[in-house]
C-alpha cells in the first residue's frame, strides 16, 4: 500500500515538476548571439536540458563548417558566425543588387562570402607540426586534409540545409542557424527561405538580424525597377520590407553597445552584427525615399545618426 | 592444409551462430530502420540532397557493424569457457592458436555479413535518391572498415582473456567510441603538454592502435571532392592494421597459452 502511494506521489510530483519545465528559457550555449541571452533562465532542469540542445546545435554548426569545406576540419574560432550568417547584409544587398543590374535573370554569379575560418589551422596539423611521423601523414590522406595556407575549398552551400534544419529543431534560439540556413535556402526555388525566417521570428522576436533577413527576402520578390515609378505589388512589398528594417534597426539600436566595436568589454557583440545593423539602417533609409516617404526617411538619418556617416560621401 | 581447414570449421561455427542468434539480426534490422528513416526524412521539399543521407547511413553502417563485432568478440572465449565446450574442442588435434584464429576469423566473416547487408540497403538507398555511389572511395571505405573489424575483434579477444566478459565489453566500446577523440586529442594536449607527456603521448599514439585512421567515411561523403587513396597509402594502411592485428594476436595466443583450463 506504502509502495503505491509513493509511486502516485511521485507521479503527481513529476507532473508538477514537468510544468515548471521550460527548455525554451534556456539562454546558454556557445553559439548564441546577444539577443538570444536576453532572457534570463528560469529553472535548473530547463538550463540542463537546454545546455544539451545547444551542444546540439554546436555540433551541428561545426559539421556545416566543415561540409562547407569538402570535409576538411579547421579549427573553430568560437567567435566566428556560421557560413551563410556572416555580413548578412552585404552578401544578401549586393546579391539583390547585382540582380537588378541584371534584370532579374537569376543567373548571376554566386557570390563568394569571406569564409570565417580563413588563415585558421587544421584539425589535423601540417607534416610540420605533427608529432605523430608517419601516422601523420596517413592521417593528412585519410582524412579530408588542405595546407591550411591555401585557400579554402567552398562546397555548394545547398548540402548543408538538412543541419540548418536539424540545428534549428534541436534549439530554435539558434539565430545563426535561421540566418545561414535562410541565405543558402533564398537561393533555391520556392518560399521555403521566407517560412524558414519566420519560424525563427516565432522563436525569436527579438533578433533584429531576422528581421533583416526577412527584409532582404522581400526586396528580392520584387521586380521594381531600381528607380521610377512603383506598382502597387511592388510597394506593397517595399513598405513591408521598410517595416522589417525599421525594426532591425530599433532592436539593434537597443541590443548594440555604445560604441558597437567588438573587444573585450562587450563580447556579444561582433562585427559582423554591427555591420548587418548598418545595413539595416541604410535600407530603411534607402526604402523610404523610394517609396517617396521623405520625412522617414529624414527621422531615420537623424535617430540612425549614432551609428556614424552610413553613407559615403557624395 | 589440416590447420587451414581448421581454422575454416571453426570460423564457419562461430558465423552459423552468429546468424542463428537473434541479435545479429536485431543490429541489422534496428540499423536498415534507421536508414530507412533517413531516406524518408524531407527537408524543405528539396530533392537531391543526398549527402546528410550518405553521412548518415555510413556512420549506421560502420558504428552497427563494430556494435555487432565487439558483442561477438568479446563473448566467444568466455562463454566457451563458460559452458565448458571449449574441453572437446581442445581435445581434437587443434592448437590453440589454431583455435584462435578460427575464432577471428568467424567474428569478421560475421562483420563481412553484416557490412555486406548494409552495403546493398546504402547502394539501393542512394540510388533510389538520384546520388552516386562513388564506387573507388565507397569500396575503399569498405575494405579499410574491415581491416578495422579486424583490428577490434582480435582487441576485444585480448580483453576478453585479461578481464571479464562484461569487462571485456565495456573497455571495447570504449575503445571503438573515443577512437576518433582520442587521435584528436592528442595532437592537442601535445602543444601543452611537458616533456615526459610529450613521450607519453608519442608512445600512446604508436602502442594504441588507430582505428580513426581506418575511417574513409568523412571523404566517402564528399565524393565529388577528393579522388580514391593511392595504392601506396592503401598498402600502408593495410600493413598497419595487419601489424598491430598480428601483435594483439599473439598477446591474444600467449595469454590464452598461460590460462589453465
Amino acid at each position: 500500500m506504502a509502495q503505491v502511494g509513493l509511486w502516485v506521489a511521485g507521479w503527481l510530483a513529476a507532473g508538477v515538476l514537468s510544468s515548471q519545465v521550460d527548455p525554451r528559457h534556456y539562454e546558454g550555449g556557445r553559439s548564441r548571439d546577444e539577443q538570444a541571452r536576453a532572457r534570463r533562465n528560469r529553472s535548473a532542469l530547463a538550463a540542463m536540458m537546454g545546455e544539451f540542445r545547444t551542444s546540439v546545435s554546436d555540433m551541428l554548426f561545426i559539421k556545416t563548417e566543415r561540409y562547407m569545406h569538402g570535409g576538411v576540419a579547421y579549427r573553430h574560432d568560437a567567435a566566428a558566425p556560421a557560413h551563410g550568417a556572416q555580413d548578412l547584409a552585404a552578401e544578401m544587398a549586393e546579391e539583390a543588387a547585382h540582380e537588378d543590374e541584371h534584370g532579374h535573370d537569376g543567373h548571376g554569379e554566386e557570390h563568394d562570402f569571406v569564409c570565417g575560418s580563413q588563415g585558421a589551422e587544421t584539425v589535423v596539423p601540417r607534416a610540420e607540426k605533427d608529432f605523430r611521423g608517419w601516422i601523420g601523414d596517413l592521417y593528412r590522406e585519410v582524412k579530408p586534409w588542405r595546407d591550411p595556407s591555401k585557400p579554402h575549398l567552398h562546397t555548394d552551400g545547398r548540402e548543408l540545409l538538412p543541419w540548418f534544419r536539424l540545428m534549428t529543431l534541436s534549439d530554435p534560439h539558434y539565430v545563426q542557424g535561421y540566418l545561414a540556413g535562410g541565405f543558402w535556402l533564398q537561393k533555391q526555388e520556392g518560399d521555403a527561405a521566407m517560412e524558414f525566417i519566420e519560424e525563427g521570428l516565432r522563436n525569436n522576436p527579438d533578433a533584429f538580424q531576422l528581421y533583416f533577413s526577412r527584409g532582404l527576402l522581400r526586396m528580392k520578390r520584387s521586380r521594381a525597377p531600381a528607380a521610377g515609378p512603383l506598382e502597387e505589388a511592388d510597394r506593397l512589398l517595399f513598405s513591408a520590407a521598410r517595416e522589417d528594417f525599421l525594426r532591425a534597426a530599433e532592436l539593434g539600436l537597443a541590443q548594440r553597445p555604445r560604441d558597437g566595436q567588438e573587444d573585450a568589454s562587450s563580447p556579444d557583440w561582433r562585427t559582423y552584427q554591427e555591420n548587418d545593423l548598418q545595413a539595416a539602417c541604410r535600407m530603411a533609409i534607402l526604402l523610404s525615399e523610394r517609396l517617396g516617404d521623405s520625412r522617414t526617411a529624414e527621422r531615420c538619418r537623424a535617430r540612425f545618426a549614432v551609428l556614424g556617416p552610413l553613407f559615403p560621401p557624395e | 592444409m589440416d590447420r587451414l581447414r581448421a581454422i575454416a570449421v571453426i570460423a564457419k561455427g562461430v558465423l552459423l551462430e552468429a546468424i542463428r542468434r537473434k541479435d545479429v539480426y536485431a543490429i541489422v534490422l534496428i540499423c536498415c530502420g534507421l536508414i530507412g528513416l533517413t531516406m524518408t526524412v524531407d527537408f524543405f521539399d528539396i530533392e537531391g540532397l543526398t549527402k546528410f543521407y550518405r553521412e548518415i547511413a555510413l556512420k549506421l553502417m560502420d558504428t552497427f557493424t563494430a556494435v555487432a563485432v565487439i558483442l561477438l568478440a568479446s563473448r566467444q572465449l568466455p562463454r566457451e569457457f563458460e559452458q565448458r565446450t571449449i574441453y572437446p574442442l581442445l581435445a581434437r588435434p587443434i592448437g590453440r592458436l589454431t583455435f584462435l584464429l578460427g575464432k577471428i576469423a568467424g567474428v569478421c566473416a560475421a562483420a563481412g555479413f553484416c557490412l555486406g547487408l548494409f552495403m546493398a540497403i546504402f547502394i539501393a538507398g542512394i540510388t533510389a535518391l538520384g546520388g552516386g555511389v562513388g564506387w573507388p572511395l565507397f569500396l575503399q571505405h569498405v575494405f579499410l572498415q574491415m581491416l578495422q573489424m579486424l583490428l577490434l575483434a582480435t582487441a576485444c579477444f585480448v580483453l576478453s582473456l585479461l578481464c571479464s566478459r562484461d569487462a571485456a565489453l565495456a573497455l571495447a566500446f570504449l575503445f571503438y567510441f573515443t577512437a576518433s577523440l582520442f587521435s584528436g586529442l592528442t595532437v592537442i594536449l601535445y602543444d601543452f603538454a611537458g616533456p615526459a607527456g610529450r613521450a607519453g603521448l608519442w608512445l600512446l599514439t604508436y602502442a594504441v592502435p588507430q582505428l580513426d585512421l581506418l575511417d574513409l567515411s568523412e571523404k566517402a561523403v564528399h565524393i565529388e571532392i577528393w579522388p580514391p587513396l593511392g595504392w601506396g597509402t592503401m598498402a600502408a594502411l593495410a600493413a598497419y592494421a595487419l601489424a598491430y592485428s598480428l601483435a594483439l594476436l599473439a598477446i591474444a595466443h600467449a595469454l590464452f597459452r598461460r590460462r589453465p583450463l
